[in-house]
């Protein structure tokens, strides 16, 4: 008898779960704004917004606790592009490593600073 | 009477764009739930509504109102008075952005479980350094 195990996780924003996942050669095989779902492990939006991860046998070997903390890392890259993008920001080097992440992103505004 | 112009922005996060308003030394900003009526320097209430408002006490002397209204497109769209806008003009709006960008990037980057440490930000640039609490 398959065994379901459910993982909380802090990702909200389907795009950048979906773009996560593909940044681990997960692929998605259906989306919507509240459902994910992959081969290996499915995630649904529950009532406080975030997403939760169901895994099957065969979704626990393969999606450990390391896989998870990559994708949150992936997920947070994806999403921050974003978001700058949408800011007018163009996102320059990024590095992901060991749980820390750096950036530069750039306004295509250019601007100063001015504080009152 | 000084007439008020509007111009759209790219802010669309409440609590990024007040703290935001705060680092550019606004420190008291009216935060509605309904979108409320401005005022002029001469305290006549005026047509223009917004849910973000910098009182005219604390914009400076006969200043008017600014403030920031909610569009359908989940934006905020800055509304300023054309004497405030010699101070609060289209490089004022740049410092704007570019605080609102750096208050949400932290937000987002703490609600991911990061610790944001080292930021820098200079000319239009955004240097972020953060790591994940969860290793």
């Amino acid at each position: 008898m398959s065994h379901k195990t459910t993982v909380k996780t802090l990702i909200s924003d389907r795009i950048a779960l979906v773009s996560a996942l593909g940044s681990l050669d997960t692929k998605v095989k259906t989306a919507t704004e509240d459902s994910v779902k992959c081969s290996t492990v499915s995630f649904k939006r529950k009532k406080d917004g975030v997403f939760q991860a169901t895994l099957g046998d065969r979704g626990r070997k393969t999606h450990t606790s390391k896989w998870f903390k990559k994708l949150n890392q992936q997920y947070t890259y994806h999403k921050l592009v974003n978001e700058l993008d949408d800011m007018g920001y163009e996102v320059g080097q990024v590095t992901t490593k060991n749980g820390r992440i750096s950036f530069e992103a750039n306004s295509i505004y250019g601007g100063q600073s001015e504080a009152r | 009477m000084s007439h008020f112009t509007k111009c759209r922005t790219k802010i669309s996060d409440q609590s990024a764009l007040v703290k935001a308003l705060s680092d550019l030394g606004y420190k008291t900003v009216e935060v509605n739930e309904t979108a409320t009526n401005l005022y002029g320097y001469q305290g006549d209430k005026r047509d223009q509504v917004a849910e973000v408002i910098i009182r005219r006490k604390h914009v400076g002397g006969s200043s008017n109102d600014i403030g920031f209204k909610r569009q359908e497109d989940g934006t905020f769209e800055a509304i300023i008075s054309e004497y405030d806008q010699g101070r609060h003009n289209a490089k004022w709006l740049k410092s704007l952005n570019q605080r609102y960008a750096y208050q949400k990037v932290t937000k987002e980057l703490e609600e991911m479980g990061y610790e944001v440490g080292q930021v820098t930000t200079e000319n239009g640039k955004l240097k972020f350094d953060a790591v994940s609490v969860y290793g």
